[in-house]
Order: structure tokens, then C-alpha cells, then sequence
């Protein structure tokens, strides 16, 4: 039974891969826009800390392939959220409900096949604008599978957080407004441009206290200056993250469907 | 003018009431736009913690820089709210409405939508300069170049869309155009190398949208703003050229749909 489900949500996830990688020109232009980021961000680290001088522990190259981590990440996730609230808004949504599938795991699949491909894309583009910007990343080849972990269940957390959002369309018309706010959030106290440990203490420790940290913060962190403990409590944290988000997308997903009301067909 | 002005101004209030039917998305939309816009001087905030200056430029400097490019951004998608859509558009044979009516074709296809949540994104610009300049002529000017980078902007954008005649639906090559205009404006011009500010003065304006209205709001001189304008003229003329040339090559699509 189990080993069924998760082959039938595997195949979901590889079909929504494949979907992903037979358009290579799209991903392209997505990966042009990382590109001009990573550039405008390499001449702003440039300008402050010039060549040699580094900024509580981190220099301009570990600046540079911290940017490359935490944005390859931010612009891999895919948008579900338009499509989730289109559903619901048309009234599709009752076709997703009717199958054999769980609603939330469907739409984990679908996520994980379109996020795995943007990831392959976006940390192939992004590692060879940072090598020629900056030169290699500070970080050991050993240090890699572990990294990669803390990045997987970083989109997991980016998933469930996304996921219960976009079930808000259920209640409200548009969530799109809840999505800005969203990234900005990540864009903040997640340590999108610039890791946490540069801001004020009394943020930073809102900060550490606060899950967004370990979506874009940890694993960026971890790729550019690696420490076993620091991996070990990261993936710690975020184990208990996914569970608690979760509970909370399933909770909202049994609210929110009992709002459904279908009419013919 | 006059007359093309008080046409933009009706339409412009005709789409905001439209917009302001759905009541609560559209109050939804422009706090929830106010709040983005807050967040993203997060960045430039924890930076000047740590830095005095950014290659010249001050927390103040760069703060209006973030007004006058929020506001160019919210006016542009106030009043020519439809631009974005104008690749789909072309590629979906849906001009042959337009075409039909006895309005410049260009301005009123870019005019006949306004973003609800652009009205968030110019008052956030408004505060941040009155905050920034106080009660002074200078937020009027600020607001004045706001306007004219808006219409530069649109016809910027409009062109890239308006290839769409010439390769089929060139809605990502717009986007990512749009998105590299207003990311590159978003930083100050002298933290990037001499050839990349040759190619903010010609290939991508960039320069025009941020830095020259932000020169201008700070130290206004007369032949900067008739270099502001010659730049906005031009930009409007090569848009309507290159729309207008590839419009020869449109083929209705026979689309028949009531537009809501």
C-alpha cells in the first residue's frame, strides 16, 4: 500500500521533471535573470570589501557563492501557488479531489519534479557565473551530500509554506498579495542577500528563532563554510520544521475543502 | 496633448473603478504591495548598519533611488497597466478589438488595464520622498520624473513586447527586459564599471529610469532634464515605430470573445 503511493507519486514528480526539462529555452531564460543577479551582487560585494577585506568571516568570493546558493534555491522553487489558486477559483479543483491521490502529496510531487529541474539548471548557470566572477567556492567536495540534504528538506519547508498559502484561496479570492509578503520575508529574515549573521544581534536572534532561516540561510551557510555540528543541529531543525508544517497544510487543507461547492458539471 | 492626456486620465479612472469592485482583494493588494515595498529596503538598511556609504552613495541616496524607482514601477502599472499582456495579445491574434476602434491603436491597447497593487507601489514613493525631502518642491518634481520614466519605461517595455510580431510570442524575452530595467535601477550606477553605465545610456536605459531622475530630483539642472526628455521622446518614437511596423505584419486571429 505504502510502496504503491510513493511509486505513484514518484512517477508524478519524474513526469513534471520531464515536463520541465523539454522546454530547456524557458529554464534558459530564468537562468539569464540568476545570472544578472549573481552580477549586480559581485560588484556590490566588490565596491564594500574590494578583493582582500571579508565581513564578520565571510569574504567577497564566499559573499558571491553564498548569493549563488541562497538564490539558487529562492528561484528554483516552482509556482504552484498560481496554478493551485486558478484551480480553485475555476472549480478544477474538484478533478484533482476526485482521484486517487492525496491533494497535498499530488501537489508535493508536481512541486518536487518542476523545483528539481529548475535546481539542476539554476546550480549549473549559477556555479558558472560564480567561478567566473569569483573563482571556486570555498567549500570541500565532502561537504556536498550533506549540503544537498539540508537543501532537499529546505524545499520541502518551502513547499509546506507554500502549499498552506495557497489553500487560502479556498477562504480569499487572490493570494497572490500573501506571496509577496512571503518572499520578502524570505528575502529577510531568511538571508537571501546578505547571510543573518551580519544584521543587528536583536534580529538576528528573531532570526534563528523563526523557520525561514533554515530554508535559504543553513544551507547557503553550510556550502560556503561547512561545520559537521552546525549540520547536525540544521537538519535537526529542519526535521522538525517539515513536521510541524505539515500539520498545519493538512489542517488547513481539511478546512479549506469543506468550503468547496461544486455545481454540475 | 490635451486631448490624449484627458483620454489616458478617463480610461485610468474607468480600470481603478473596475478595480475597486472587488473591494477587498483590491485593498489587499495595495497594503499588501505597501508592505513588499517596505521589506525591500530591509537589505539597504542592514547594509548602511555596517557601511557609511555604498561607492558614493548614502542610506538617503539610495532610499530615493528605491522611491523614484517604486513610483516609476507603480505609475507605469497604474496607467499603462496593460503593457505586460501585450505579447499574448499580439501572439493571440486578440488586437482585432482594437483595431476597430478610433483610438491610437498603441496607447490604447497599453492603457485599457491598471494594476491595483501599482497604487500601493506609488504611495509607498510618495511617503518615502516626502520623508525624504519633507514638504518641499521637490517631491512635485519627484513626481513629475516618476511620470516621464513611466513613459519611458512603457515604451521600453512595449517594444520588447511588440517583437512578438516579428518571432511569435516574445512575452519571456519582455519580462526578463522589464525585470533587468528595473533590477539594474535598483542599485546605484557607480558601483558598476564604466562599459556597463555606456550600456545603461544606450542598449538598456536603465540610467534613465533611476539615476537620471534621482540626479535630477537632487540637484535639478536644465540640461539634464532636456536630456531626460529627448531620451523619453525617443524611446516613445522607436516603440511606436517598431509596433506599428510589425502591426502590417498582423494576422487577425478571427477571435471571437466578449471582453469582460
Amino acid at each position: 500500500m505504502f510502496s504503491h503511493a510513493i511509486k505513484k507519486y514518484t512517477l508524478l514528480a519524474s513526469t513534471s521533471l520531464a515536463s520541465k526539462l523539454a522546454y530547456p529555452l524557458d529554464a534558459l531564460v530564468r537562468s539569464i535573470f540568476f545570472a544578472m543577479v549573481l552580477f549586480i551582487f559581485t560588484k556590490l560585494w566588490s565596491t564594500l570589501l574590494g578583493a582582500d577585506r571579508a565581513i564578520l568571516g565571510f569574504s567577497r568570493a564566499q559573499m558571491v557563492w553564498y548569493l549563488m546558493a541562497t538564490e539558487s534555491i529562492m528561484l528554483s522553487n516552482a509556482r504552484i501557488e498560481r496554478r493551485i489558486e486558478d484551480e480553485v477559483k475555476s472549480g478544477a479543483v474538484a478533478y484533482t479531489l476526485v482521484r486517487p491521490l492525496h491533494f497535498v502529496w499530488y501537489q508535493c510531487a508536481i512541486f518536487c519534479g518542476e523545483t528539481l529541474g529548475h535546481f539542476l539548471l539554476n546550480a549549473i548557470v549559477g556555479a558558472a557565473v560564480a567561478f567566473a566572477l569569483v573563482g571556486l567556492p570555498p567549500a570541500s567536495l565532502a561537504s556536498i551530500p550533506a549540503v544537498l540534504l539540508v537543501a532537499a528538506m529546505a524545499f520541502l519547508m518551502q513547499f509546506f509554506i507554500k502549499v498552506t498559502i495557497a489553500m487560502l484561496a479556498f477562504w480569499v479570492e487572490d493570494t497572490q498579495p500573501f506571496f509577496w509578503v512571503y518572499s520578502k520575508i524570505l528575502f529577510t529574515l531568511g538571508g537571501l542577500f546578505v547571510p543573518i549573521d551580519v544584521y543587528p544581534e536583536w534580529l538576528k536572534r528573531i532570526a534563528e528563532i523563526l523557520p525561514f532561516n533554515y530554508v535559504l540561510y543553513q544551507p547557503a551557510r553550510l556550502f560556503v563554510s561547512f561545520d559537521k555540528e552546525a549540520f547536525l543541529r540544521a537538519a535537526g531543525m529542519q526535521v522538525l520544521w517539515v513536521v510541524a508544517l505539515v500539520v498545519l497544510a493538512f489542517f488547513t487543507f481539511r478546512r479549506g475543502v469543506k468550503k468547496v461547492s461544486v455545481n454540475g458539471g | 496633448m490635451a486631448k490624449t492626456a484627458r483620454f489616458v486620465w478617463e480610461q485610468m479612472k474607468v480600470n481603478v473603478l473596475a478595480a475597486m469592485e472587488y473591494r477587498v482583494s483590491f485593498l489587499t493588494q495595495v497594503v499588501f504591495m505597501l508592505l513588499n515595498d517596505i521589506l525591500l529596503l530591509f537589505f539597504w538598511w542592514v547594509l548602511f548598519q555596517r557601511f557609511d556609504e555604498v561607492a558614493g552613495w548614502q542610506q538617503h541616496d539610495v532610499f530615493l533611488l528605491y522611491a523614484m524607482v517604486a513610483g516609476t514601477f507603480g505609475l507605469a502599472s497604474a496607467i499603462f497597466g496593460n503593457t505586460g499582456r501585450l505579447s499574448t495579445i499580439i501572439a493571440e491574434g486578440q488586437l482585432d478589438y482594437y483595431l476597430a476602434l478610433p483610438k491610437d491603436v498603441w496607447l490604447n491597447v497599453l492603457i485599457s488595464r491598471s494594476s491595483a497593487s501599482a497604487i500601493g507601489d506609488f504611495v509607498f514613493a510618495f511617503t518615502l520622498c516626502i520623508f525624504l525631502l519633507g514638504f518641499s518642491v521637490q517631491v512635485l518634481l519627484a513626481v513629475l520624473c516618476m511620470l516621464i520614466a513611466a513613459v519611458l519605461y512603457t515604451a521600453l517595455v512595449a517594444m520588447a513586447h511588440s517583437l512578438s510580431f516579428y518571432l511569435g510570442n516574445a512575452e519571456q524575452i519582455a519580462s526578463l527586459f522589464s525585470e533587468a530595467i528595473m533590477n539594474f535601477g535598483l542599485y546605484p550606477i557607480s558601483i558598476f564599471s564604466l562599459t556597463v553605465r555606456v550600456l545603461f545610456f544606450t542598449v538598456i536605459p536603465v540610467a534613465f529610469i533611476s539615476y537620471v531622475p534621482v540626479t535630477l530630483v537632487r540637484n535639478f539642472t536644465w540640461p539634464l532634464f532636456a536630456l531626460f526628455l529627448a531620451a523619453t521622446v525617443l524611446g516613445v518614437s522607436l516603440s511606436r515605430w517598431v509596433f506599428y511596423a510589425g502591426l502590417r505584419r498582423y494576422e487577425s486571429g478571427n477571435l471571437v470573445a466578449p471582453r469582460m
